[in-house]
């Protein structure tokens, strides 16, 4: 029943949001027609934004006349061949998509990212586009020193998740405190009947990720303003120790080198009482043909450290080449794709967060997702750290490797102050090129 | 003039090998990134000085080296005894053989896969197998840093030993019965026809399989990337693997070529040692 009513909700925003996109007078008082006959090359990843996208084309050349050739490449070939193609052949891809916790760093000293301001500013922007209706800390996701250089499409918050029946047959509320949480961890660890407490991550370059709450909870973060690490600092090791103490503990026996393909599994078969990754696996969770915990699942944000609770927000988004030749057609194209009727259909497609306040809190997004996640992403959005996911450098995946290091140091029973001195001095190293 | 008629071999030899190889040796002696307009600076002999202080490097050196004796230390003794096996006569011998196939044919990637739930202590079903025999808490075989690289070469074998035993068959195959007749009628036994007539007329075939096995197993890549990204930690991290990553993944092209370079060179001095052993052999 739900679900009738959700699509039917969302297809009228939808078509009434439509309705006025290809209204005469809206027509009248912005042409979209201005770059028709322009052909365009985006480079996208894999991400079920960009599937979707991909669906609206034909009615983006409809509405504007502009053609794109979309290009869909999975992450890692992605990774590959956008920057060999932006270095090698400039101007031959017009528009890209964007993870800025990994990019924008050496994306930005590349020079690569067209700043947007302008644009956004100039008449070439549609006065319904309505730029501040995005959330002002997810487009932080997207700015580099101050200047937007992408358009965030979703919002990727990290959560905790747990097994209601579990925790309700021990009596256990979800944990608000990083103490609750070990404890209960602890109290749902249940080896004989190999059910674990408690898992996130283990492999060391993904955990970087999984990690950083703690770290920001512990007061600490990744760099200091001068953009060195802090990693032998005491918020690290704490971060550290109680990753460490509470997947020891509490984990499951191979935590070490677990990746996010062998976790979310163990939430889903009801092998593990609580998870905590990002918000999207939700979806998994929900899925009746692979989950068995559909109904049983609850969110909740993540407990607090000593400085609070501190999630990582991150967001994939669509950007344009510096050295494209058709920028303002290929901001038409990102307009378009970002506006708020497409954003609630793109939200309605693929349930995930939108980054639009409004299409947050329309039914469109409140229809389709449970009210305990609605609620921990948005108590997550203020206090999140855009971009927290790893420290912000030009060598993401080389840093990274060097801070698993240390967290699988620590899940081996390793001392966290010896790992973290050690993750500090490669980091250095390795930011000195 | 005949030795023009080599001119089109030789050419094609010269565009697919020596200029990849010629320009690999560029890219080594040079810093190599490919996020920025900057272009390749020449650094000399920088990149390889580097790589004898990297502690990650000579680690993935040397674990590359006990993953391919590992490796062949149980693909080429079992792939030689299922040969010996499937050389007999008996009724599902035939089909025997068509299985044999199956590990072979299907992709590296998704068998990794296949394995890693397999494995997986919560959910995997070689952990409930064991129990049923009677072995009680197994060893994480890919969290483990002391299993996770026989955990490797048993999957790798489970792929490439049915490719031993097939080239061996053949190689049983064309063996010549004489010998053997000959050895029947002075009365040797199983064991001493194995040991003095197969073993020495198959070395050359053995050879051949271990030259094989060999250049696979130093280069092995997917079923780690697969099973384990090199994890945990850096516990299971080839030279490849590590090349894979600091050139595509860390930017440092120069420096991947010269990890390359290393991996090609050793390729090329375990090839040479194997074939001189079976020139000898002959």
């Amino acid at each position: 029943m739900s679900t009738t009513f959700t699509r039917r909700q969302a297809m009228a925003v939808i078509a009434g949001t439509a309705a006025t996109l290809s209204s005469p007078a809206r027509a009248a008082g912005f042409d979209w027609k201005r770059f028709s006959g322009t052909q365009l090359r985006f480079m996208v990843s894999t991400h079920p934004w960009t599937e979707w996208a991909q669906k609206q084309l034909p009615a983006l050349e409809q509405a504007t006349g502009i053609k794109v050739n979309w290009e869909i490449l999975y992450e890692d070939q992605f990774r590959q061949k956008l920057p060999l193609t932006l270095r090698s052949d400039p101007g031959a891809v017009d528009g890209f998509f964007t993870l800025p916790s990994w990019d924008a760093a050496a994306f930005s000293r590349a020079k690569w990212y067209e700043p947007l301001d302008q644009l956004i500013k100039s008449d070439l922007t549609a006065p319904d586009w309505e730029f501040p209706d995005f959330f002002p800390n997810i487009l932080k996701i997207h700015s580099v020193a101050n200047e937007q250089v992408g358009i965030p499409i979703t919002i990727e918050l990290q959560t905790l998740f747990f097994n209601k029946t579990m925790l309700q047959a021990k009596q256990i509320a979800a944990p608000k405190t990083l103490e609750e949480m070990l404890a209960a961890a602890k109290a749902l660890d249940d080896r004989k009947n190999n059910i674990a407490g408690y898992v996130t991550r283990g492999d060391g370059v993904q955990a970087v990720y999984t990690i950083a709450p703690f770290l920001f909870a512990f007061g600490g973060r990744w760099l200091n303003d001068k953009g060195e690490p802090e990693l032998g600092d005491k918020p690290f090791v704490n971060a550290l120790k109680f990753y460490g103490e509470i997947l020891r503990a509490a984990g499951p026996p191979n935590i070490v080198g677990m990746q996010w393909k062998s976790t979310y599994p163990l939430f889903q078969q009801a092998r593990v009482a609580m998870f905590t990754d990002a918000t999207n696996f939700l979806a998994y969770f929900k899925d009746p043909k692979q989950s068995k915990i559909v109904d049983e699942v609850g969110v909740a944000p993540l407990p607090a450290g000593p400085s609070g609770s501190h999630s990582t927000v991150i967001s994939w988004g669509p950007a344009i080449a510096a050295s494209s030749k058709k920028k303002e057609a290929a901001w038409y194209a990102i307009q378009y794709l970002t506006s708020k009727a497409m954003s609630a259909a793109s939200t309605e497609a693929t349930h995930l967060p939108p980054s639009r306040q409004s299409v947050y809190n329309s039914d469109v997004f409140v229809k389709s997702v449970p009210a305990d996640m609605i609620e921990a992403i948005k108590q997550g959005i203020p206090n999140a750290v855009p971009n927290g996911a790893n420290p912000l450098v030009a060598q993401v995946p080389e840093v990274r490797a060097a801070i698993g290091t240390a967290i699988v140091a620590v899940l081996q029973g390793g001392d966290a102050e010896k790992a973290a001195n050690d993750a500090q001095k490669q980091v250095l190293q390795i930011l000195k090129g | 003039m005949p030795e023009l008629l080599m001119l089109p071999a030789l050419l094609a030899i010269i565009m697919v090998m020596a200029f990849p190889l010629a320009y690999l040796l560029f890219m080594s002696l040079h810093k190599w990134s490919m996020v920025g307009y900057a272009p390749p600076a020449f650094i000399g002999s920088s990149n390889f000085t580097a790589l004898a202080e990297d502690e990650r490097f000579i680690a993935s050196l040397g674990r590359t080296l006990y993953f391919t004796v590992l490796g062949l230390a149980s693909n080429i003794p079992l792939g030689f005894a299922i040969a010996l096996l499937l050389a007999q006569n008996f009724p599902t011998r035939s089909l025997l053989r068509a299985l044999l196939i199956l590990p072979m044919v299907a992709t590296p990637v998704a068998m990794g896969l296949v394995w890693v739930v397999m494995l997986d202590p919560s959910l995997g079903v070689v952990r409930y197998l064991l129990g049923l025999v009677g072995v009680e808490n197994p060893p994480l075989w890919l969290s483990d840093t002391a299993w996770v690289v026989p955990t490797l070469v048993a999957v790798d074998a489970w792929m490439w030993t049915p490719m031993v035993a097939l080239i061996c068959i053949a190689g049983l195959a064309a063996l010549p019965s004489e010998p053997f007749e000959a050895a029947m009628v002075d009365g040797a036994s199983a064991w001493q026809r194995l040991w003095y007539i197969t073993l020495p007329l198959m070395f050359p075939t053995l050879i051949v399989v271990a030259m094989l096995r060999v250049m696979d197993l130093l280069k092995v890549i997917d079923i780690v990337y697969v099973m384990t990204g090199g994890g945990p930690g850096h516990a299971s991290e080839t030279i490849n693997l590590y090349n894979y990553l600091v050139a595509l993944s860390y930017d440092k092209i120069g420096y991947g070529a010269a990890v390359a370079l290393v991996l090609f060179a050793l390729v090329l001095v375990c090839t040479v040692v194997l074939a001189r052993l079976r020139r000898a052999a002959q």
